[in-house]
Order: structure tokens, then C-alpha cells, then sequence
């Protein structure tokens, strides 16, 4: 049994060379997708078991069995497919949407297994919070055992990798220039790697280093080895999920994270240049620049509208914002008054996200810039029709297809957040928290907070609701372009097998 | 130079001026008309009075001392712009005069702000009121009532519009002042001549209103009610002459009639006038309307089966459904509330149908109409859009077109869509975080702020269709909605630019200064 096809136009028959439909290198992505995804998952559940093994009553044997079955499986199609040699970007869309997909089927199995949840939606719905780095979680990380915790831990930060090379490699560092780039420009990914492969490796090259270094920083101020990693690896992924305990009241472990934070919202492009010491060329970025404005702006109105100006206060307000511009969901709260507006600030830098490139979710800060760029170009153009700008960040011109994808993702962002929002509002909740859920659900953000600023516990919802969200999850986690491309290509498949169909039945009616 | 640029502000001055005294001569005449109504119950005619001699005198003294040149784009959107402003603050004298939102315990800064709300609401034919409770609308005189009905027909289908077919030495700018009013990317033209579009456009208007009206006096209302309601009704308004709105008939025939006058317009004017010249209905072979009425018809349908399964009969959910759909759906904003908690209600519904009725705060109608919102040509463009970028992902080297129907949209008009939907989104933004900083719950200040960036009425949570505006926002929160009311009027760009321009114009003198003392 084959998947696919050595070439991805042609093929070799008794007949010479044939034609080879569109679906044939696609269906060789996505069943890339689903091997990799086997093979990931069930390896983390075999690290996860391993982590266990101190523990008598652990969960240990069913991750350890599970993870082997699935790391076995995995290799097994991974074995059995023959990639073309060249791969269009659709392929490689439906490549991550088949990883995704089947990572959190095979993660909600191993959690179902494990009894870490009660229903099978409610496992696949952990799956999904962890691989999108959501931090919506029903659990509580101090009912599930040491190697559930860094089973989760570690899917969150394999969602922040995949993100992040879908984001800063795949999808920018296009094969042409007539492929259209969305998030980073073609020669700002460069920086990169010139190919692909050359930027995955770099990323890894940061992301890994990046986690020791917050680990080891994290077990120097004392969060302890365990503890440490687990917040390492969800910080470094935006992930949000916490350990057992609260390591946030220590002011130093604040500060760690708070810096962990930032640095993660950061685009990946910054940090190679950081790492690279190419200093000089951050100083002009201007994405950067509002960046940290954003930060320091929405902390310091957190600060002063509070009323508490004790350096705890401000040490939380950084905390808080940080959390929720990088999309990464840490729960804390400020100590002096928390007033309506801050929740809708919340909510809006939530939704705006990181900057481009980096493994925050949301709109992100490039996109912004984009888009007011966008709106005073329109106003200009009002007054004088005929006249012809383009829009510039760092004194590079952006290309038209660039802003074309950006105002096309702002449409489908507000499009998805809206039907979330329908969706859950029906299903039990208010507006407002509809709303809230939506917004957070398609920035892959945590937590929720009620207009008090308490936080929501999800765990409260209903299964049908907390449903609802994980497509909004998946979607928003990919930049919701390479889930609506994947189905685009399944609709064509399911046309071309209707048309090839319909046309055989004819051939078959005028031979009869 | 300088020079230059002095004698360039003094013509787009002289060329706005001229279109607002124009206005203000059309609102003079109107409150002339309504001042005499009000003999018919023995209240004072002088409010009126006074007010339309004011308006005619300043209207007569911009108009005969100014001469209007050819316009440019900037001298459109100042002339358009400043027509709703001047308009909108002389338009709130009846109400001063008349002492209507007088309350005794009031202080004039408030009286001004909600006669000025009032005045915009009306003249924007948004629909939002301050009335309420605590002052009842049936409490005022009939002319008064007439006035405020009459600013909604009046700004319905657009006061620059009506301008215009009295100033044929316009010419082509009379077109450009057109679109800068009318709703929607780009302006039909029915006619050779610019007098004559905008002749037919009005023709159309009032024979709707008309027929409105005979369908509502059919239906059981009064006659002043009837004609009251089809003025606010064909512009999309949704000023009635009661507090309780259109629930205090509780009359299915009512609702009909109206549901079909709202549909009517916030349909495409350029349509009806097909419909009319060419004895067929044009209308379900466009795209937009098919699409119009195929949202109104889903929406009615999933919310009246999500009420009907909360326990309220499934025709009674339908007939509360669909009214407040369409209502909100074409920006007119009636309600068929019969009291706080009743089906019509839909600040009383389950979040999942108010939800519904959120995204319909934010559609609007079709183009070419008097109803505001996005409009659903630009939201069937932009999803378009979005589809044709996903294809160009699966094939980089395609070129595909976005059609609209069998017409294929320029690039142009895709880009300038797509700037639009961006200013509109961040608009919205900006007002929901304002209105929350001063003071309002966050539903109630996202829902106020599209709602008046929309010419929608009414809001949801505290300012839902029982409510009064007085009482669900503070009074600068109300300032801050009629401004949003006036920049959603003319679809933001020519309110944005009238304030951007003179900072512009004066950033190019200091710039002209500053060279000079260099030389």
C-alpha cells in the first residue's frame, strides 16, 4: 500500500508518463501529517512515562505502552509514504493540519486512558488546550499525577514549536515570490534561513536553549528542578499552564516569567538577530518598538487606575499584561482595585497578540500596524483617488498581497470569534463571556477573567460549550488560513472523485 | 503661496457653506410646516417658529453670500460634513425652545447634550431616543413629534441629496456630494444628469413613504400615527410617536406592513427605480438582496426556534423574531416590546439570540438605501475576498477575479472595501473602550457603540429596545455616541477628514512659513 506518489505531477505507467491530479501530493501531506503526529505524540508520552517511573501508583505503564503503540504506528505509515519532491504550500498545510489533528486525537486517548478526565470529549479537549497552548484547562495540577502534568507541559511546548515553524518557516519562506506570505515578509523570514529547512533548524536552535535557559533561571530562584521545567516549557511555548502550587508568589519567579513572557511574544527574527548580535538592526524595528510600548502602556494604566502604587502592584500589572499580550495565560491578578475597563484592555491586547513570527496566538502587532497603516492610506486616497502609496515598516515597502492577507485574516479572525460567540452563547453563556471565551479561545489565551477581574473557572462549563471552542482553538492556533486552505483542497478532491465518477457511470451507461 | 493656500480654504469654506445654507433653508421650511401642525392641538407654534425663521435667516445669508465653485474631493466631504454638523446643532432649537427635555431638575449643559442627541439621532435617522419613563414622547406637542419624525426622513435618504436637486450649477460635484452621502462604496447614477438622480431618488422615496403610510392606516393605525411611522419607516429611522414603540398597537397587521416598509428601505433605491421603469422586480436577481433577505429569513428562523424551545409559543417567538430582525437588521430600530421582559423584548431574550442580533448591529442593509451598518454588498465582498485568498494559497499563479453576481468588483473597490471594514472595526473598538472608560458596562458600551457607528437605535443590555438612552448611558457617553452616529451617517470618511483636514492644511502652511524664513 502506497500514499502517495514518487513525483507530484507525474507518474511512470506501461503508457509513459500520466498526469497526476492535485489531491495525489496532497494526500501524501497530510498522511506525513498523521505520522508525525503519531510518532511526536506517542514519543512525549513515552518521555512523560519515563518521568513517572519514581512513582508506584503513576500512570507510567499505560503512557509507556500507549506512547510505544503510537510511536510504532507512526513510523509505520512514515514508512509506507513517499513523499514527492516537491511539496506546494497547500500540502504542507494539510501536512500540519494532519499533525495537529492527530495529535490531539492520540493525546486525548492517552489521557482517557490514563484517568486523567472523566469523558472522552472532555480528554480530547485537554488535547486540544495543551497542543494550542490555550491554558483553558478543566484540570487541576494538583489532583493529576507528576507525569500527566509534564505530558501536558510537554504538548504545549511541542504546539509552541509547530506553531512557530509554521509561522516564522513554512509559511513565509515561500518556495517563489508569486506564493503569497502571510505574518512575516519573504525577506524578513530570510533572516532566518535561506530555505526552510535552514529556518526550522535555526528556530530549534533558539527554542531549545531557550527552555534551559528559563529552566535553569527558574531553578535558580528557586521554583525547583521539576517545577522549573514544566514553567519553562509553557513560557517558552505561551502555553500558560501552571504547576502545582503557586510559583507566582514568589516576586522573583514574577519576574523570570515576566521576562520569559516578553521574550517569547517576541518574533523569532528578533531573537536570531539578538542571538546572531545583530543589535543594531533591532533598533529600527518598528513592530518591536510598539511591542513594548504596548506592554509598558497597558501596565502602566493597570498601574495608576488601580490605586495601589506599591511595587507589588506594578510588579502584577507587568505580569498581567505580559501574559496576556504574549497569549500565554498565567494566572495573577493585581492587588489593587480592578475596574471594567481593565477588562476589556485585557481583552484587546489579547486579541492583538505577540509580535508576527513568534508562537503568541491572536492578531498579532505586525497586523495591526498593517492595518492603521491601511486605514490612514484609505483616508489619503479618499481625498486624492488616483494616488498610489504603499505601506511601509521599517522603510520597506510591503508588498499588496501582503496587506491583502493581513485585511483577509483580520476578516476571518472576527468572523471565527463571532461564530464562536453565537455558538456559546447559545449552548449556556452570557454575552459577554461568549465573547471573552471566543476572543481567548481564537488567541490561544488564558485565562478568562469577569468583568470584576475574578478568574473564570472553565471546569464550570458545560461539555457542549467547552466543544465549541476547540475548532476555534485549532483554527486560531494555525492562523486560521492553513485550516481553511486544507478544506479547500478536500473540497476540490471530493469535486474531482464526483466529476471522475459521474463520468465513468456515463462511459458505462453509453457502453451498455 | 501662502496666499494660495488661503484663497484654496476660502472656496472649500464658501463651497460648504453654500450647501449647508441650502440645508439649513430645506430644515427652515420644515419646521415651518410642523409649527402649523401644532395649531391642530392647541400648543404654542412659536418654538417652531422662532426656530425656522432663525434657520431660514442663517440659511438665506450662507446661501446668497456664497458661490459654490467645482469641488474637489476635500471640498465635497467639508460640504457634506459641515451640512449634517450645522444642521444637526440647529436642528436641536425646537427642542430647546420647546423646553422638551426640560425636566425641571435638569441643568441646561444636559438639556443641551440630549437635544443635541436627539437632534443627531434623527438627522443621522439612527433611531436612539433619551426619551422614555421619565419623559414620555406622547407627553409633547404634535408638531414637535412631526418635527422629529420628519429630521428622520429628511436625513434618511440624505439632506445633501435633496440639496442638490435644487442646485443644478453643481453639475458633476452634485455626484461626488451624492456618494459622499449615500450609503455604500459607490453611488448609482439614474439619470443623464446629476439634478435628475437625485430628482428620481427622492421621487421614489416619497412614493414608498407614501405607500407606507396608506398600509399603515389600513392596518389600523391612526393617521397621524401612519404618516408619523412611514416617515420613519422608508428612512429607516425608527422615531416613533410612542414610548413604547410599535408594541403599544400590539397589531399583527402593523408589524407586517412595517416589516415590509423596513425591508422596502434598506433595500437598494436603485432597484425600486428599476422595479419602476422597467414594470419587473429586479430584486431577487441581485446578489446583495438575495442575500439580504436570505439573512433576515435564517436569523428570524434560528431565533424563533431557540425562543420557541425556552418555553414561548413557536408563532409568537417568529412574530417577535422576525420583527426585531428586520428592525435591526435595515437600522431602523422599532421594537414590538410590550412591556420590559415581553417577547419583543430583546434585552429579556437568551444570550444566544441577542448574540445574533449583535451581528445585526453591525450588517446594515443593502447600498443605495437609507439604512446604515457595514451593508452586506461590502460583507459579501470581503468574504469574496477571503475566499479568493484562500485559493491563491492552493494556486500561487492564479489570477481570480472577485465576482459579485456576474460583475466582476474592480481591484480598487476590493481594496478600498477592505480599508473600510478595517476603519469601521477599529472604530468600533475605539468607542467600546471609551464609552466603557466612562462608565458603561462593557455589553451595553460594544453593543451603543456599533449601534451608533450603524445608525442601528437601540443596543443591547441596559439600552435595549425598552430603554431610554438618558438612562443606560451618562451624558458624555451620549456626546461621544452622536458623534459616532454622525461619522457612521456618512460612512466615516468625510466626518474623519472634516476633522483631519484642517490639521492637514494648517501642517502645510507651517511647512510653507518655515520654508519661507529659510530662504
Amino acid at each position: 500500500m502506497k500514499f502517495a506518489y514518487r513525483s507530484r505531477l507525474q507518474v511512470r505507467t506501461f503508457s509513459g508518463y500520466q498526469q497526476l491530479p492535485d489531491w495525489a501530493s496532497w494526500t501524501s501531506g497530510l498522511t506525513l501529517g498523521v505520522s508525525f503526529g503519531l510518532l511526536l505524540s506517542g514519543i512525549l508520552a513515552i518521555i512523560s512515562g519515563a518521568v513517572g517511573l519514581h512513582d508506584t501508583a503513576s500512570q507510567t505503564p499505560a503512557l509507556l505502552i500507549a506512547g510505544s503503540i503510537s510511536a510504532l504506528l507512526g513510523s509505520f505509515i512514515f514508512s509506507r509514504v513517499r513523499p514527492p519532491s516537491k511539496h506546494r504550500i497547500a500540502d504542507i498545510f494539510a501536512g500540519f493540519f494532519s499533525l495537529s489533528i492527530c495529535s490531539i486525537i492520540n493525546s486525548g486517548v492517552i489521557f482517557y486512558i490514563t484517568d486523567s478526565v472523566g469523558h472522552f470529549d472532555t480528554a480530547l479537549y485537554e488535547a486540544t488546550v495543551s497542543l494550542t497552548t490555550t491554558a483553558l484547562s478543566t484540570l487541576d495540577a494538583t489532583q493529576i499525577p507528576p507525569e500527566i502534568q509534564f505530558f501536558r507541559g510537554s504538548l504545549q511546548w511541542l504546539g509552541g514549536l509547530i506553531v512557530l515553524i509554521l509561522a516564522a518557516a513554512i509559511i513565509p519562506v515561500t518556495e517563489s515570490k508569486s506564493e503569497p506570505s502571510i505574518q512575516i515578509e519573504r525577506n524578513e523570514a530570510l533572516v532566518l534561513g535561506a530555505t526552510r529547512q535552514a529556518a526550522i533548524s535555526n528556530i530549534l536552535r533558539i527554542y531549545i536553549p531557550l527552555t534551559f535557559f528559563l529552566w535553569a533561571a527558574f531553578a535558580f530562584v528557586g521554583t525547583g528542578v521539576f517545577d522549573g521545567l514544566l514553567l519553562a516549557m509553557s513560557t517558552v511555548s505561551t502555553g500558560g499552564f501552571v504547576p502545582e502550587g503557586n510559583p507566582f508568589d514568589d516576586p522573583a519567579t514574577q519576574w523570570v516569567t515576566i521576562a520569559g513572557m516578553c521574550l517569547s511574544g517576541t518574533s523569532f527574527v528578533v531573537l536570531w538577530r539578538l542571538a546572531s548580535r545583530k543589535i543594531g538592526e533591532l533598533r529600527n524595528s518598528f513592530e518591536l518598538r510598539i511591542y513594548f510600548l504596548v506592554i509598558a502602556l497597558s501596565a502602566t494604566i493597570l498601574f495608576i487606575f488601580s490605586h495601589d502604587f506599591s511595587y507589588e502592584n506594578f510588579r502584577a500589572s507587568l505580569f498581567v499584561v505580559a501574559s496576556a499580550l504574549s497569549t500565554t495565560g498565567f494566572p495573577a491578578t493585581i492587588t489593587g482595585e480592578w475596574i471594567p475597563v481593565f477588562t476589556v484592555l485585557i481583552l484587546l491586547i489579547t486579541a492583538i497578540g505577540g509580535m508576527a513570527g513568534s508562537a503568541s496566538g491572536g492578531f498579532n502587532i505586525r497586523s495591526l500596524i498593517i492595518l492603521t497603516r491601511l486605514s490612514v492610506r484609505e483616508m489619503v486616497r479618499q481625498l486624492h483617488p488616483r494616488s498610489v502609496s504603499s505601506i511601509r515598516i521599517d522603510d520597506k515597502s510591503l508588498s499588496e498581497s501582503t496587506v491583502d492577507h493581513t485585511v483577509v485574516l483580520q476578516f476571518l479572525f472576527v468572523a471565527v470569534v463571532v461564530i464562536t460567540c453565537i455558538g456559546v452563547s447559545i449552548t449556556e453563556l452570557d454575552l459577554f463571556s461568549g465573547l471573552n471565551a471566543a476572543v481567548h479561545s481564537a488567541a490561544t489565551a488564558g485565562p478568562l477573567r469577569s468583568i470584576n477581574g475574578d478568574l473564570i473557572e472553565v471546569s464550570e462549563w458545560t461539555r457542549p460549550t467547552r466543544s465549541l471552542l476547540m475548532p476555534t482553538m485549532i483554527l486560531g492556533w494555525l492562523a486560521i488560513f492553513p485550516v481553511l486552505i486544507v478544506a479547500g483542497e478536500f473540497i476540490s478532491f471530493l469535486k474531482s472523485k464526483f466529476k471522475s465518477l459521474k463520468r465513468s457511470a456515463i462511459r458505462m451507461r453509453s457502453n451498455e | 503661496m501662502s496666499r494660495f493656500h488661503f484663497r484654496k480654504v476660502t472656496k472649500r469654506s464658501q463651497t460648504a457653506l453654500h450647501v449647508t445654507g441650502t440645508a439649513l433653508i430645506f430644515v427652515s421650511l420644515m419646521m415651518l410646516i410642523c409649527s402649523f401642525v401644532e395649531l391642530s392641538d392647541n400648543s404654542s407654534i412659536y418654538p417652531l417658529l422662532i426656530s425656522s425663521l432663525i434657520c431660514g435667516f442663517v440659511g438665506s445669508v450662507a446661501r446668497l453670500t456664497t458661490k459654490p465653485g467645482a469641488m474637489g474631493q476635500a471640498e465635497i466631504f467639508s460640504a457634506v460634513g459641515s451640512a449634517y454638523l450645522f444642521v444637526s446643532l440647529f436642528g436641536t432649537l425646537p427642542y430647546l425652545f420647546a423646553g422638551t427635555f426640560d425636566l425641571g431638575n435638569s441643568d441646561s449643559l444636559i438639556e443641551f447634550t440630549d437635544a443635541l442627541f436627539e437632534s443627531i439621532s434623527g438627522y443621522t435617522a439612527t433611531g436612539s431616543t433619551v426619551f422614555g419613563s421619565h419623559n414620555p414622547i406622547e407627553s409633547h406637542g404634535t408638531g414637535i413629534l412631526l418635527y422629529r419624525q420628519l429630521t428622520q426622513w429628511l436625513g434618511g435618504l440624505g439632506i445633501v441629496v435633496l440639496v442638490v436637486t435644487v442646485l443644478p450649477s453643481l453639475r458633476a460635484s452634485g455626484l461626488g456630494l451624492i456618494s459622499a452621502e449615500a450609503p455604500g462604496p459607490e453611488s448609482d447614477r439614474l439619470a443623464a444628469r446629476v439634478v435628475d438622480t437625485a430628482r428620481e431618488f427622492w421621487k421614489i422615496y416619497f412614493v414608498l413613504t407614501l405607500l407606507i403610510g396608506i398600509g399603515l392606516f389600513s392596518a389600523g393605525m391612526g393617521g397621524f400615527d401612519a404618516l408619523a411611522h412611514a416617515l420613519s419607516t422608508s428612512a429607516t429611522g425608527g422615531f416613533s410617536t410612542r414610548s413604547a414603540s410599535i408594541g403599544f398597537w400590539d397589531n399583527p397587521a402593523i408589524e407586517i406592513v412595517l416589516i415590509f416598509g423596513m425591508i422596502l428601505g434598506g433595500a437598494s433605491f436603485a432597484l425600486h427605480w428599476r422595479a419602476t421603469k422597467e414594470r419587473r422586480i429586479p430584486h431577487f436577481k441581485d446578489p446583495e438582496f438575495r442575500a439580504y433577505i436570505g439573512l433576515f429569513t435564517l436569523a428570524a428562523v434560528a431565533i424563533a426556534w431557540i425562543l420557541s424551545s425556552d418555553g414561548l409559543g413557536f408563532g409568537q417567538a417568529l412574530r417577535s423574531a422576525t420583527f426585531n430582525v428586520v428592525a435591526l437588521g435595515t437600522s431602523s430600530g422599532f421594537s414590538n416590546a410590550t412591556g420590559d421582559g415581553s417577547s419583543g423584548d430583546f434585552a429579556a431574550w437568551a444570550s444566544g439570540p441577542q448574540a445574533i442580533l449583535f451581528i445585526f448591529l453591525i450588517f446594515g442593509g443593502c447600498t443605495g438605501s437609507t439604512s446604515g451598518g457595514v451593508k452586506v454588498f461590502r460583507l459579501q465582498v470581503g468574504a469574496l475576498h477571503a475566499l479568493r485568498s484562500i485559493r491563491k494559497f492552493r494556486r500561487p499563479r492564479g489570477i481570480f477575479p472577485v465576482f459579485h453576481g456576474s460583475k466582476v468588483i474592480s481591484e480598487s473597490l476590493v481594496q478600498r472595501i477592505a480599508g473600510f471594514i478595517a476603519v469601521y472595526a477599529m472604530l468600533a473598538v475605539s468607542g467600546t473602550i471609551i464609552l466603557t472608560i466612562l462608565d458603561t458596562d462593557i455589553v451595553t458600551a460594544a453593543s451603543g457603540a456599533v449601534s451608533a457607528l450603524g445608525n442601528m437605535g437601540p443596543a443591547l443590555g441596559e439600552a435595549g429596545p425598552t430603554s431610554s438612552f438618558a438612562e443606560a448611558y451618562s451624558a458624555p457617553s451620549r456626546v461621544v455616541l452622536a458623534f459616532f452616529m454622525l461619522i457612521g451617517r456618512l460612512e466615516i470618511f468625510p466626518m474623519l477628514l472634516m476633522v483631519v483636514s484642517p490639521y492637514r492644511v494648517t501642517k502645510r502652511q507651517i511647512r510653507q512659513i518655515r520654508k519661507k524664513n529659510y530662504s
